[in-house]
Order: C-alpha cells, then structure tokens, then sequence
C-alpha cells in the first residue's frame, strides 16, 4: 500500500498551510513563568531524545540548549509535537486510503469483468483484422445496431469531490489490468473545445504522437498495430453530469459507428440519478449506448467503515470529544456531505490538537510496542513547567487529589489506552446489532463519546428524558428484541470476535450462543413434531432475544465509558470545537463586515479608540462608509450617503485645521476644500467597489441610479 | 419533391445531359446515360422492370442480404454498374440500410474497385474530411504533393483532390468518392462547407470519378440553392413490419420460437417506432425475458406454450412500450438489475423495487443543500408575486391559509398567473430570491427538525447560522449536478439569474427526506 501514502487525498493534502505550530497556550505561559530547568532534565533528554527522535534533531536539541536553556526545551517539545503530528495523521491517512481502496476495489473489479466482458461480446461479433480495421468504410455484419458498451457509475453522492480520487484509482486499476485508457473531464466535453477538441484529447492520452488532423483513421492505425490490437479501450468520463450533451453525443456518435473494429468503452460517473444521461443526450445517442450501472458505495457507508477505521478502532493516539464528534457529524450530514471535507475536518484538528495541547505529542507512545516505557522516559524528562501543566489537567484534578510521580501518570495513560479498547469493543458490538436496524455508526459513536451517557443513566430517568441522549444506542438494542434467531447467532458469533481480550463478556456470550444453538436445535424438532408449539418458541426466542439485549446493555452500562470521563484524555483528546467551527465555516461576508465595522480590532491605531465607537475621519475609508451604511435600509440613498461621507471627513478636516491654527484665514482653507472635493469624490468611489467587491452591496441598477442596494446585514 | 423545383433542374440537367441525349441502354458507355427530369418515375418504372444485364441469379447473394430493399439494390446496381455521368444520392430515414446497400452494391459490382468512403459523422471538421480522402487516395498508389500540406480551404481541397484523381484515372480506373452522413455537414459552419462538396462533380468534370452521397436528409435540403447538377435519387422508404420481420428472423438459430415472439412483441412496438435499430434494441432483452420460463432455448413452442410464454412477457411488454416512447434505455437496466438478484418471481419484485426506487432518494446530498435544492424549485414554481402570501415572517405555513380565502376575482388573477407559469415551464429567479426563500424555509423547519429528529442540543444552536454559511458553495454544487441552470453574468455584479431543472417527483423525494411539507408551499390551481 505505498501507492495510496504517496498520492493522498487531494484536498486533503492542501490544507497544509493550516498547519502553523503554534507556541502551545500553557507553554508559552510557562516560558513566561521561566522556570530555568534543571541540568539534570536538560540531560535526561538528550539520552532519550535518539531512541525516540531522529539523531539528526537530537543533536541540534543539544546544540541550542547550550546556548539557552528555556528555550531550548520548548523547541524541543514542539518538535517532538510536530514529529507526533506527523507519525500520528500518515498513520490516520494510511488507515484513510486503505478503508476508501478496500471499499471502491469492490467496483473496480466489478467495471473490470465487466470491461472483459463487453470485450468479448464485441469480438464475438467480429474479429477485423488489421487491414480491415484501417478501412475508412464501415464492416459489413449482421449487427443491426452498433452500441458501445457504457457503464454507468452511480457515485451516490451530489458533491463530486470524493469521486476525483475514485476515479484516479479506477483508471489505474483498469490500466494495470491491460486495459487502454483515456480520461476526457468535464472541460474537454464543452462546448468551447467541441468534439474534435475532445477526440484530440482522446488521442493524446493513447497514442505517442498525434497527427495534426486528429481523426479516427489516426485511432485505427494505432489500434490496429499488433501490441494495441487486443485490448479494449475504456474511457472513464466522471462527472457526467456537468459534459456538454450535445459533445458527448456527437463524440458517442461518432464512436460507435466504429465500435466493433475499435472496441471504446465509456465509463461515466453519474453524481446523482439515471436520468441524468437521459436528461443529457438525445435518444438518438442513448440508444447506441449500451448500459450497465454500477454503484458506488454511498457515502454513509464509507463514513461508517472510515469512523469504525480511526475514530472506533483504538490504537491511533488521538481521538475527539463528543462536542468534535457531533460538530462533525453536523457538518457532514447537514453541509458538506463529502468525505473529504470530514477528512480534511479531522487533519485540522489533529493539526490544531498537536499544536495546541502541549502533552500531546505523548500520544506517540500509544504507536509504540512498549509504551509504559516510552512515557516513562518521556515523563522522566519533563520540565518542571508541563509537569505542573500535566498534574494541573483538569480531568486529574477531578479525579483524583493529587498525581505527582510519574508512574502515577504513565498508569493513567495506560488505563486510558485500556478502557479505550474495550470501549470500541463494545461499541463495535452496539454497532453491529444496530446495523440490522439501520443506525449508522457515527451516530451511535456520537452517543458513545458523550460524557454525559455515564451520568445520565444511573439515576434512571424517564424514558422520554433519557432517549434524548442515547437515542441510537436504544435503538440498537431495540433491534435486538425483534431480531430472528439466525441473525442472532450470527450476531453473537460477530460480538465474540470484536470482544476478543474481554474474557468475563465473552464467556457470558459463549453462553448466550450455546443456548442459541440449543434452542435452535429445540425449535425444529418441535416444529417436526408439534403446529402448537409455535407459541412457547416464540417465547424461548424472545427471552433469548432479551437475555443478548440485556447482556448488551450490562456491557454498554460497564464499558462505554466516554474518554472524556478518564483522567489524562486531554493528552489525546481534540476538545477545541469553536477552533474547527471558525476554519470550517468561515462565513467570510460576514467577517469582513464585522471587521469593517471594527477596524480598530484589528488596526490597534491609537486615534480611533481615543474615539471610542464614533466614526472618525482618521478611518479607513472602506469602513467609514461600513459604518454609515449601517443606519439605512436595505437600499441606500448615494447623495445622503456621500454627504455624510464627506462631511465626516470634512469634519476632522477642519478640526485638525482648526487645532493648530487658531486663526484660520478663508483663503488658505478654500483651495484645500476645493481639491479635497474631487479627492472625496474619488475616495468615494473607490470605497464602493471595495464595499461592491467584497460583497457587501450591490451596484445602482438602471431603473434606480441613485441608490445601491444592500447585500450584507446585521452586525 | 416539391412542384416549384422541377423546372429549374429540368433545364439544368437537360444543359448538362444534351451532348448525350440519346435512348437509354444499360450496356452502352457511361456517358450516353441520359437522366430525364423526373427522375423518382423513370426508377419506379425500372423497378417495376428490372433491366435485362442484372441477372436474378447473379444478385440473390446480393438481395439475400438485403432483405426488404430489393427495389433499391436492382436501383442501386442499374445506376452504379456503368461509372454514372451523375453523382448519386441515396436517402431515407436512419436505420434504413442505405450504407449497406451501397457498400454490398459497390462489392458485388467491381470487387477490386477505387472506394473513397468518408462518413463524415467520424470527422469532426472540413479539414479531418480533406485529410481522410486524400489520405485515402494517395496512400495505396502515389504520394500527391497534398500529401505534404493539407488544404484548408475547400477551394485547395478541390485542387488537390483534382491532382489526385486525374493520376489515378489516367490509369483507367474508376474511382467512388462516398460521402456517407452527408446530414452532419450542416452543422458544420451554417452550412458553407457544403457547397464545394455537392458541386464537387462540376468542379472536378472528371467522368470517372463517381460522387454517392448518403444522406438521412431528404435530397431538398442540399440542391434547392446550390445551382449545380442534381444527382440521381435512390430513396430508402422505412420498412414495413413484414420487412421488418424479416430482417430480424433472420439467421436466428431458433426461428420458430422467435418468430412467435414476434408475432406478440413487434406489432406493438411498431406503433411507436420503425427504426429497425432501435426495435432490436428493445426487441433483445424483452425476448430474454420471453425465453426465462423454457429450460431448453432450441424447443419449438406449441399453442399452449405460446400462451404462456405470451401472458409472461405482457407486463413486460407494456413497459417497454412506454420506455421505447421515451429512451429505450431502461430494459436493458432493469435486465442488468435483475441479473444482479436473479431468481423466478422476479418480474414482482422487480416492479416492486422500482417503486421502491421512487420513493427515496437514492444519492447522498447534505441537508441544507437540500433545502436549497426545494428552495430553487419553489422559486422556480412559483410565481414570485405569492413568495409574500407562502413565506412570511411567521414563516407562512399558518398564515398560508388565510391568504387562500381571498376574494374571488383576486384569486383568479392568481390562478391566471400560475397557469401562466406552467405554461412557460421553469422561471428564472435572482440569487436573492432565492435566499429568501431559503432562509424562509429552513426557519420553519427548524422547529420541524427538532420535533422529528431531536438533535443534540448542541447542533440546533449552531444551526441556524451554519446552515447559511456556506449556501454559495451548496449552490454551485447544485449548478454543478445540473439541478440548477445558470445564466452567465458578471459574476461582480451577482445579479445572474438561475433556473431549477428538476421536476416535481424529484423535489418531492428530496422534501419527503428532510420531512419537509413541500406541497404546502406548492402553489396549484
């Protein structure tokens, strides 16, 4: 799997920029603080630091900590923060493209037999050989209708981001099956480039170099040269939708006359339904279409093996908060719906957690085989500064009064790491009987990560109160009761894997299955033998029905604890939900409004907070208009506007004017107005199209030129 | 052929035929071929007689492979067998075999012939079409200086197409120049490509080079401006059912089960269309399904077994019917569905599924693109004149009522309004009222989701902020998808207009998976 590491999502590569190591909040406050730490740590690290660091940077760590210590430490700490970064998110990304490939290889396989297939029927029909390949008329055969086999790839999801990669893959995969391949893109099917445009590209993708005249006599040599003539060639179209019908269909035209010497077969990704092809081509064209539709599997589906790969699935070293969890959720169900943005949503709070939690690059202990002792010597090292820090954790002072050794601290990550584990057992479990009712998984993980599920649950509350907070995992057992003995025991048979490491559950589910089996047995000698007992095995199958379900909802009372709820999980725990907010949903218009409005926020001039809310002259023109435009409607008259720019300036004009000549003589002032009213005027102007670009209004229209009109509103 | 026509090309071909005047005999050199005005009489009548030279024996193989099309091929043969004077035009309907019959024609005339064939539907401009004859011409025998440089301008076409001709006659060989899809040229360039190719036969005045056209277009749309010798005319009528069974019986490997399954699928399918090529389309997997209940594919059915098989394939039937009428694309989906869960009874189920199918969304979209999808055809349903009555601030789903009992005159004026809507498909909308709309909307549904779904506490906070954010990005994923048109305008200016393109049971599957009460804001009559 090197392939899929190499070339990454695409989008989610690019966030990289985000990336910008911050001094850690509590570190850098513990600079302030400047506890100058001691040798003997200073030397404890640099023992430490090349079994876990690469020598290269160890050696530089020692370098600089001759030099100062504080500092030192702290590039230290953030170095190792970064490298944690790293080891952690390609071991996430690994995981990512591994779970995708696994699920999109289903299809690919699928377009792969189909591709042969076609293939074969098309040769069935004729073999031409070469020379009459290259003939310019068409074969003579008893074909009545000539069709090019198309595979129509139902992607499932409107938003096509997620599909770019699939289709990358699926190219690759077909061409690595001997297949020849194209890829015409949206661009080249419009109308600008036209259908010779488009075949050109065509050519170019399969032939070494193309004539000037790209015409299909040219494809025909090429294909019927010796080492082309007997593979099929595909071409992948994946985003249908947004083609040009009228080029696709020429081009579909066009091929198929000639689809029996050269077998092209189309691939096309459809984002949304069936009738998008029919919507696109005429009937003309559909018709010398052959199709076939393929799916792709839906984009919950992947969601829920991606969520069971790095959220469920222990190990990793960095998890997120139920507020994370269910921002997320929100966010991919309600806004973005891809896959890559929830990717790409996870990179920047695995980035922000890294550079924010000055612990955190101790989650790299959680990759290693012996952890206990890779924090040990971690902890060993510490500073006196991210000690305190770490005993200061507000889920250690909660828990417990008071952790000062180390060894109290590697036991509490290391119970963490325990209590995660069987916590993803049993949520797997949940999971697992909530597929027969249709829960999905990041839902049920939702509920599972909220610390409130422990304290809620105890007292017992009312139905009504409690579903709210566990509304799927309720569900899930729900579904338990009403399941048929078959799927039971293959249930059970699944828990017993997942539950592997949990020795009292899985005895208890042992049993459970052993008296699955038994009642198994039971009922179809009773059916043999008896109409009547239908009732009592019905019976005996909803109280082993009930028994599971309640073998479950021991376990889940016991074992899904949130992390939230362990001391220590800040260390692995992404919690800053606003941070994700703000770099997910930037709402731009309306910051740059607000910061229009507010311009000494960011400024920090000295003349305008002497000023205070006013609007004064000494701003920026841009946010003095902001300003004015605020006390209109949603159209805005431009001369009232303009007068009270110009007066706003004017204003502070004469004052300034007025301050340091006490005397101001009309002559003098004159001319300088005057010149100033043109410059006003400019000033102006200029103003608008910046308020018109930044898309806060909108420029007069015929019917009215004398007022704008509002875009942007509220503060 | 139209009356006004007649006269002119009479004249014309009289000019261009008179040195040779003379009576009309099949064996006498190319040149002395007269060809009379009424051109469509004299091939009637020499279809009814067929010349004396064009032995039943010799063209069997011929006519055996052209079933239905015996007129056209003795036509065919009689007008091709000495090189003609005139260039010859053969059109008809598309799926009519005139490809075919030409090329079979030309095969059994000379074996060993010049055949130029250019279809001009595989090239995609003038210039692949120069480069492709000349090409053809030039690379069996002698390479033309053309060969170097290609032409352009139909005018150095002409030129070098001449050079290459005349090398080639000068050995005595007759050469066909055919243009198949002549149809195709008319979309090239409003049609000024066309004239040099019609004309080329005056523009060349070589007698043995032979100009065939092919055309699905009726011969009026190319001679009725170009002032040049009209060709002879060979017309391919569509195919009567008769032929029609015939050309699909044959060379079936079990003719008479087919041939009872086309005695209960074709004249059925025939009303709606006579497109040989597509009624095997339909024709194939609907015969597969005719075949499921027999074990063995080469039994010959009797009557009750016809019955049975019939009363199988009838709802079948009854969807291709209407498929056919739209896209005859959805058969052979359905076949590959089934294919997939395979089994007897699937015929059930499969109806059943489709129903299924209609009922739920089957892609992935986010909610709040969702409501923008509803929004965009809210506004594009209705006229913009109610937004005010079906979205207030109270969010509209009460007062919506009230509003309805207005007085009569000004409900009709309404009404008039919506049926004029109706009647001009899909309005066009601006961004903002679009906005609005939305915004509308996902106020009132708010209350909605919280009842129905009960999210987290969490989210309902940041919902209604959220779900506005990013509207523009939504949007342009639905412009994307084709769900909505845009109309191109300065993107600074924002005052582009959009169109929803999706139709009613669409918008309903996606309102029925956010729970939201599309009907209600529908406005109908």
């Amino acid at each position: 799997m090197a392939a899929p590491s190499e070339a990454p999502l695409t989008a989610a590569t690019n966030i990289e920029p985000f990336y910008v190591l911050h001094k850690g909040t509590a570190s850098s406050s513990s600079s302030a603080s400047s506890l100058p730490s001691s040798g003997r740590a200073r030397r404890r690290i640099d023992i430490s630091g090349p079994a876990s660091l690469n020598p290269k940077s160890g050696k530089r760590s020692r370098n600089e900590a001759a030099d100062d210590d504080g500092d030192g430490d702290e590039e230290l700490y953030d170095r190792l923060r970064l490298e944690a970064f790293h080891r952690i998110w390609s071991k996430i990304q690994s995981t990512i493209n591994e779970v995708l490939r696994g699920i999109s290889l289903k299809l690919f396989d699928q377009v792969l037999q189909w591709v042969q297939e076609s293939f074969s029927a098309v040769r069935s029909i004729a073999r031409p050989c070469t020379d009459e390949v290259r003939q310019p008329y068409p074969l003579l055969t008893d074909v009545i209708c000539r069709k090019i086999p198309t595979a129509f790839v139902l992607t499932k999801n409107a938003e096509f981001v997620d599909d770019i990669t699939t289709f990358r893959d699926l190219a690759e995969h077909l061409e690595s099956n001997g297949c020849h391949l194209a890829k015409l893109s949206a661009t080249e099917l419009s109308e600008k480039h036209g259908v010779g445009g488009c075949f050109r590209s065509l050519l170019r993708q399969l032939l070494s170099e193309v004539p000037d005249v790209a015409d299909i006599f040219a494809l025909a040599s090429w294909y019927s040269s010796a080492e082309n003539y007997d593979q099929p060639i595909v071409v992948i179209i994946d985003d249908l939708e947004q083609c040009s019908g009228d080029v696709l269909g020429e081009l579909v035209m066009m091929l198929s006359e000639w689809v029996i010497k050269i077998p092209i077969f189309f691939v096309m990704g459809i984002a949304t339904t069936l009738d998008a092809p029919r919507k696109l081509l005429s009937s003309e064209t559909l018709q010398r279409l052959e199709p076939c539709k393929l799916t792709l599997g839906s984009p919950s589906d992947r969601m829920n093996a991606l969520v069971e790969a790095i959220l469920v699935k222990p190990c990793d070293g960095f998890c997120i908060s139920h507020e994370v969890a269910v921002f997320l959720r929100n966010y991919f169900f309600k806004h973005d719906g891809t896959i890559t943005s929830f990717i790409s949503a996870l990179k920047l709070a695995c980035s922000k957690h890294f550079s924010v939690e000055p612990l955190s690059f101790l989650c790299m202990g959680m990759l290693e085989e012996d952890c206990e002792n890779f924090w040990r010597d971690k902890f060993d090292a510490l500073p006196q500064s991210l000690w305190k820090y770490a005993s200061g954790l507000p889920s250690c002072t909660r828990e417990k009064d008071s952790i000062k050794s180390g060894d109290n601290m590697v036991e509490g990550l290391s119970e963490l790491m325990k209590i995660q584990k069987d916590w993803s057992s049993v949520l797997l479990c949940l999971y697992e009987a909530g597929k027969h009712g249709k829960v999905q998984l990041l839902d049920i993980f939702c509920e599972a990560v909220n610390p409130d599920l422990h304290t809620q649950k105890t007292p017992n509350l009312p139905n009504g109160k409690s579903g709210t907070s566990r509304r799927f995992i309720d569900q899930a057992m729900d579904t338990i009761r009403y399941l048929p003995v078959e799927t039971l025991f293959h249930l059970l048979e699944v828990w017993s894997i997942h539950l592997k490491g949990m020795d009292k559950i899985s005895d208890k589910v042992k049993e459970l299955q052993s008296t699955t089996i038994s009642t198994d047995s039971v009922r179809i000698t009773k059916d043999k033998w008896t109409r009547r007992s239908i009732n009592s095995t019905g019976n005996s199958t909803v109280a082993l029905n009930d028994k599971v379900a309640m073998l479950l909802d021991d376990v889940t009372r016991k074992f899904l604890v949130s992390v939230e709820c362990l001391p220590f999980h800040e260390i692995i725990c992404f919690k800053n939900v606003s941070i994700l907010q703000s770099a997910l949903i930037g709402n731009p218009r309306r910051m740059v409004q607000l910061d229009l409005l507010k311009p000494h926020k960011h400024l920090k001039c000295s003349c305008c907070r002497k000023n205070g809310i006013a609007v004064s002259a000494s701003m920026h023109d841009t946010s003095i208009m902001c300003n004015l435009a605020q006390e209109y409607g949603d159209v805005i008259n431009l001369h009232d506007w303009y007068l009270s720019f110009d007066g706003i300036i004017n204003s502070t004009h004469s004052k300034v004017k007025r301050k340091p000549h006490t005397s101001p003589s009309k002559k003098k002032s004159k001319p300088i107005a005057a010149e100033s009213e043109a410059m006003i005027q400019a000033r102006f102007c200029r103003a608008v199209t910046e308020l018109q670009i930044t898309g806060l209004l909108r420029m007069p229209s015929k019917r009215r030129p004398d007022l704008v009109q509002r875009i942007a509103f509220g503060p | 052929m139209s009356q006004s026509v007649t006269p002119r090309r009479t004249t014309r071909s009289s000019a261009s035929a008179s040195p040779s005047a003379a009576p009309a005999t099949p064996s006498s050199p190319p040149k002395s071929r007269p060809k009379p005005s009424p051109r469509r009489q004299l091939l009637a009548a020499a279809a009814a007689a067929p010349p004396k030279e064009d032995g039943s024996s010799v063209d069997a193989a011929l006519l055996d492979a052209l079933p239905g099309r015996r007129a056209q091929a003795m036509d065919l043969l009689r007008l091709l067998a000495p090189a003609p004077v005139l260039p010859l035009m053969l059109h008809g309907g598309a799926a009519t075999g005139k490809t075919r019959a030409l090329l079979l024609a030309l095969r059994h005339l000379r074996p060993s012939q010049r055949l130029v064939y250019a279809a001009l539907r595989s090239l995609p401009s003038p210039r692949a079409l120069f480069a492709s004859i000349l090409s053809q011409l030039s690379a069996t025998s002698f390479s033309t200086s053309s060969r170097q440089r290609l032409p352009d301008k139909p005018s150095d076409f002409v030129a070098a197409l001449r050079d290459a001709l005349t090398g080639i006659i000068s050995q005595g060989e007759v050469v066909y120049l055919v243009f198949d899809n002549l149809e195709v040229v008319r979309s090239w360039d409003k049609g000024g490509q066309l004239l040099p190719l019609l004309r080329l036969h005056d523009l060349l005045q070589l007698s043995q080079v032979v100009l065939v056209y092919v055309s699905s277009g009726t011969p009026d749309a190319y001679y009725s401006m170009t002032g040049s010798v009209e060709p002879n005319y060979v017309y391919f009528p569509d195919y009567t059912v008769d032929e029609v069974r015939d050309i699909l019986m044959h060379g079936h490997p079990n003719p008479k089960l087919y041939s009872s399954f086309l005695s209960v699928a074709l004249k059925p399918l025939f009303r709606v269309t006579r497109r040989v090529d597509e009624l095997s389309a339909v024709l194939e997997p609907l015969f597969r399904r005719y075949c499921e209940p027999l074990g063995d594919l080469k039994a010959v059915p009797d009557e009750g077994m016809k019955r049975r098989l019939f009363e199988h394939v009838q709802p079948h039937l009854a969807v291709a019917l209407n498929e056919t009428f739209s896209v005859p694309m959805r058969a052979s989906m359905d076949e590959v569905k089934d294919v997939g869960s395979a089994g007897k009874g699937s015929v059930k189920r499969q109806f059943a599924g489709r129903d299924g199918i209609s009922s739920e969304l089957e892609f992935h979209m986010s909610v709040s693109a969702k409501y923008l999808l509803l929004s965009a055809f809210l506004a594009s349903r209705n006229p913009a004149t109610l937004d005010a009555a079906l979205f207030d601030s109270t969010g509209g789903s009460d007062n919506h009522k009230r509003k309805r009992k207005s007085s009569q005159a000004s409900r009709d004026m309404k009404d008039t309004i919506v049926e004029e809507m109706l009647m001009k498909g899909p309005g066009t909308f601006p961004l903002e009222r679009l906005l609005a709309i939305f915004q509308c909307i996902t106020s009132v549904s708010e209350d909605i989701l919280d009842e129905v779904e009960c999210p987290d506490n969490m989210a309902s906070e940041s919902e209604t902020t959220g779900l506005m954010s990013d509207v523009l990005l939504q949007l342009s994923t639905l412009c994307n998808s084709n769900f909505l048109s845009k109309s191109r305008s300065c993107p600074l200016e924002g005052s582009a207009r959009y169109r929803s393109n999706i139709d009613e049971d669409l918008a309903l599957k996606v309102a029925r998976s956010v729970h939201f009460p599309l009907s209600k804001y529908m406005y109908r009559r």
